[in-house]
């Protein structure tokens, strides 16, 4: 049990002395903003048909329990993958596997450790929650039990079972992170469609559908016959002040709290079968197709053939080599079957309503390149290739501009079908929103990557885009799909030109010249 | 081709010092860097290869400010860092490639060159496979490779010979001394046999100061007539090494044979030919 103690301790210190604990933080404090929108804001989080709760603690509690079990899992989810990863990087998983630890007690560790950080976001987000209760709850008392208990019951079984199914994926499937995310991102939105129907099971792994009911119960009894369907998300549009209703405290039944800490066993048991999978660091190095092992192993013990190399290569300022090799780099990133996938979908965007292909299929399109355009800037780090780039020629004013057209040219690329149709239509302001929008993609790559030196922050946001885009919440089109005025692209020309400012700065700083 | 480096201070922080008001002048031929671990030869290296800035001191190349420029000695450098990658999904060719954009050479000469250097180097066979296949002497090779693409007038390999076996690490000795004659080639390692076959010149550091640079034998002659080898107990090895400097010592049935370096020999100890090793061992330890 010591050394459980220890080895988790590790685990959790080493991620909160790094840099993208301080991006969670800060991440965490706007996803706890975000759950509770002000009384004035033009969305809201959680209605039950039409209906909203008045903003007492029991309502804070409800609200933001269940957000935070379900957003904050698929947040979460992106932070904590990648705890076994990181070992086999770091190489210290060839000195795991070599102790006395057993595959077992390392995966529990592990599951233990990626509940510890989900926690201490769930706990930042319920203190931002405390304080907007007091801020928003027009001096109503604070009832410390009603607040608790919802995170307590509803929210932390989830975190559990997300953190056990990140270790899953990653161990049944560890050299494929872009399928470990779609894999969670079906099986995350299939049990959020059926937590949030009407029939209840055991399948409400966020454990939505009780509390939900109690709430609805409660509002049906002051307005009888009325629509309490649940609506969760970011959805669009204010508080209807005629249909704010107070919210009493959730008592939560006995079978419900055991419902809820079967979940907690059901993550501990997934664990333990993962570890039954567990390559415990003997992975077998990828071989392509083309590599005969013969080949590698004359060429191990082979010699230097010692002669005189009379080229001399002529000096070269191109940028057009470097973007090529970025562009072959970037397009080698992705598998086989995920640009399959893309081309099937770039033939359907021909001809599928242009207003469709737009709003969902081209944010859609771009997300599925979330793993190629994380890593655009910071693949030198992953790949220890940093001191090549950084004692390169002129590696901001070249190198670093490349990246930067090689990925437009990706997006541009995948948008193709439709600027096509939109210059058939002549709407060329569409066009040029469109293209505002794929150079702000990556120049928000750029940006996160530079500046955090992980590619995680940018994939977390760009979900939170894709859901909010595929939601048409209009504040993140970044594509002209909603909003079609000359101010809008503007705006994006002005957002684009800042974040591209901000990155070439930033870029030049990290390279000490 | 000279490279002087006057009064360079690298500070980590408030306390912490990389290297200390360090001067060195270098010319062509290869200088063999010689330190333990923390010496600062990274520091250093890291800073010829305009990779980190000074906190003070001056590096110039020719008499242009490579500070204030440094894309003046990268337009003719060549580094091996000790610790490097590569891109997983490009084969051979791509990657050299692509250095060599990053490098900013191109030009009709290229392909040849690139072709000759995987020659060289002994990679023409899986030149088509792609470097994630790759064994880790494979990824020196083409490390050192792309350290030679550009032709560089400024060499520096840090650590080059790790991952290498015996035989490879023969021969990239012998392609080091072929590439010398109008270049300036800094080796970087604490392998002292690295360094004592091939370089002209050698700097021996110890926290981030310069102890000493000058040519093998008057190095070497620092510490002669203070190398001695004699026969120690097995007993009495722990108390010997505790009021000695062990420069290397091997078993003999109950006995140890010590070689090791004092002003006060014991009595009956065999004074014996000083090496670099000794006289490296003799400055950094004393």
């Amino acid at each position: 049990m010591f050394q459980f103690k220890n080895i988790i301790k590790g685990n959790y210190l080493q991620y909160v002395r790094s840099y993208s604990f301080l991006i969670t933080v800060a991440l965490s404090v706007y996803i706890a903003f975000s759950f509770v929108p002000s009384p004035e804001a033009n969305y809201t989080t959680i209605r039950l048909g039409s209906f909203t709760g008045n903003y007492n603690t029991a309502w804070i509690g409800f609200v933001t329990a269940i957000m935070s079990s379900t957003i904050l899992s698929l947040v979460g989810f992106f932070l904590i993958n990648g705890s076994i990863r990181k070992d086999i990087e770091t190489r210290i998983g060839h000195i795991i596997g070599t102790t006395r630890i057993s595959n077992t007690a390392y995966i529990i560790t592990k599951l233990l450790s990626n509940f510890l950080i989900l926690f201490s976001i769930l706990v930042i987000v319920g203190i931002v929650s405390v304080i907007l209760s007091f801020l928003y709850g027009n001096g109503q008392s604070f009832q410390l039990l009603d607040f608790v208990l919802p995170y307590a019951i509803i929210t932390i079984p989830t975190l559990f079972v997300v953190s056990s199914f990140s270790l899953l994926l990653e161990i049944i499937l560890p050299k494929k992170t872009l399928l470990q995310y779609g894999i969670f991102l079906v099986g995350f939105f299939i049990i959020l469609f059926a937590s949030s129907s009407e029939k209840q099971g055991i399948v409400d792994v966020f454990g939505m559908q009780y509390p939900t009911a109690v709430v609805s119960d409660q509002i049906q009894a002051l307005h009888t016959g009325e629509d309490t369907q649940l609506a969760i998300g970011f959805i669009s549009g204010g508080r209807n002040l005629d249909k704010v209703v107070t919210v009493e405290s959730i008592s939560f039944t006995q079978s419900y709290i055991l419902g809820r800490l079967f979940w907690i066993g059901f993550a501990f048991v997934l664990a333990m079968i993962s570890s039954l999978f567990f390559h415990r660091f003997n992975i077998k190095e990828r071989l392509t197709t083309q590599i005969k092992p013969q080949e590698v192993r004359n060429g191990r013990s082979a010699d230097f053939q010692l002669g005189n190399i009379t080229s001399v290569p002529e000096f070269s300022s191109q940028l057009s080599p470097l973007i090529g090799a970025e562009m072959l780099m970037l397009v080698r990133k992705s598998p086989k079957w995920l640009w399959g996938i893309s081309f099937c979908l770039m033939v359907a965007m021909i001809f599928v309503p242009l207003t469709f292909a737009h709003h969902y299929m081209l944010p859609l399109l771009w997300f599925l390149q979330v793993g190629v355009w994380s890593d655009l800037v910071t693949k030198d780090i992953a790949f220890r290739t940093h001191y090549f780039t950084a004692s390169s020629y002129q590696p901001v004013q070249r190198l670093f501009i490349s990246r930067i057209i090689a990925g437009a040219c990706i997006a541009l690329f995948i948008a193709t079908p439709l600027l096509v149709r939109y210059i058939v239509e002549l709407d060329f302001h569409t066009l040029l929103n469109i293209t505002l929008g794929a150079l702000f993609i990556i120049l928000l790559s750029v940006f996160f990557g530079t500046l955090t030196k992980s590619k995680k922050l940018f994939e977390i946001v760009f979900f939170f885009l894709i859901y909010s885009n595929i939601n048409l919440v209009s504040i993140t089109d970044y594509f002209g799909a909603i909003h079609t005025s000359f101010s809008y692209t503007g705006i994006m020309a002005v957002l684009t030109i800042g974040l591209f400012t901000g990155s070439y700065f930033l870029k030049k700083l990290s390279y000490d010249y | 081709m000279e490279l002087a480096i006057n009064n360079l201070t690298k500070k980590y922080g408030s306390k912490k010092l990389g290297l200390s008001d360090y001067s060195i002048n270098i010319t062509s031929g290869i200088l063999g860097l010689l330190g333990p671990n923390g010496a600062g030869k990274s520091t250093l290296i890291k800073m010829i290869s305009s990779i980190s800035k000074p906190t003070k001191g001056s590096i110039s190349l020719n008499g242009n400010d490579i500070l204030k420029s440094p894309n003046y000695i990268r337009k003719m450098l060549g580094y091996l860092p000790q610790d490097f990658g590569v891109y997983p999904n490009l084969n051979a060719f791509e990657f050299l490639s692509y250095m060599a954009a990053m490098k900013g050479v191109g030009g009709k000469g290229l392909h040849e060159r690139i072709e000759k250097l995987l020659m060289e180097v002994n990679l023409i066979e899986s030149a088509n496979n792609q470097l994630g296949t790759y064994s880790g002497g494979m990824i020196q090779r083409i490390g050192i490779a792309q350290a030679l693409l550009n032709d560089p007038k400024v060499i520096i390999f840090d650590e080059p010979t790790v991952g290498l076996d015996p035989e490879e690490r023969l021969r990239f000795r012998d392609l080091i001394s072929d590439l010398a004659n109008d270049r300036i080639i800094i080796l970087s390692s604490h392998i002292v046999s690295d360094i004592e076959t091939i370089a002209d010149e050698v700097a021996i550091m110890k926290q981030g100061e310069l102890i000493v640079k000058d040519s093998q034998e008057d190095i070497i002659q620092l510490a002669d007539g203070k190398v001695y080898e004699t026969t120690v107990s097995k007993s009495n090895i722990n108390n010997f090494k505790s009021y000695h400097t062990v420069v290397s010592s091997y078993r003999m049935q109950d006995n140890f044979r010590v070689r090791y370096i004092s002003e006060n020999p014991n009595v009956g100890a065999d004074n014996v030919t000083a090496t670099l090793e000794d006289a490296y061992i003799y400055l950094t330890k004393n």
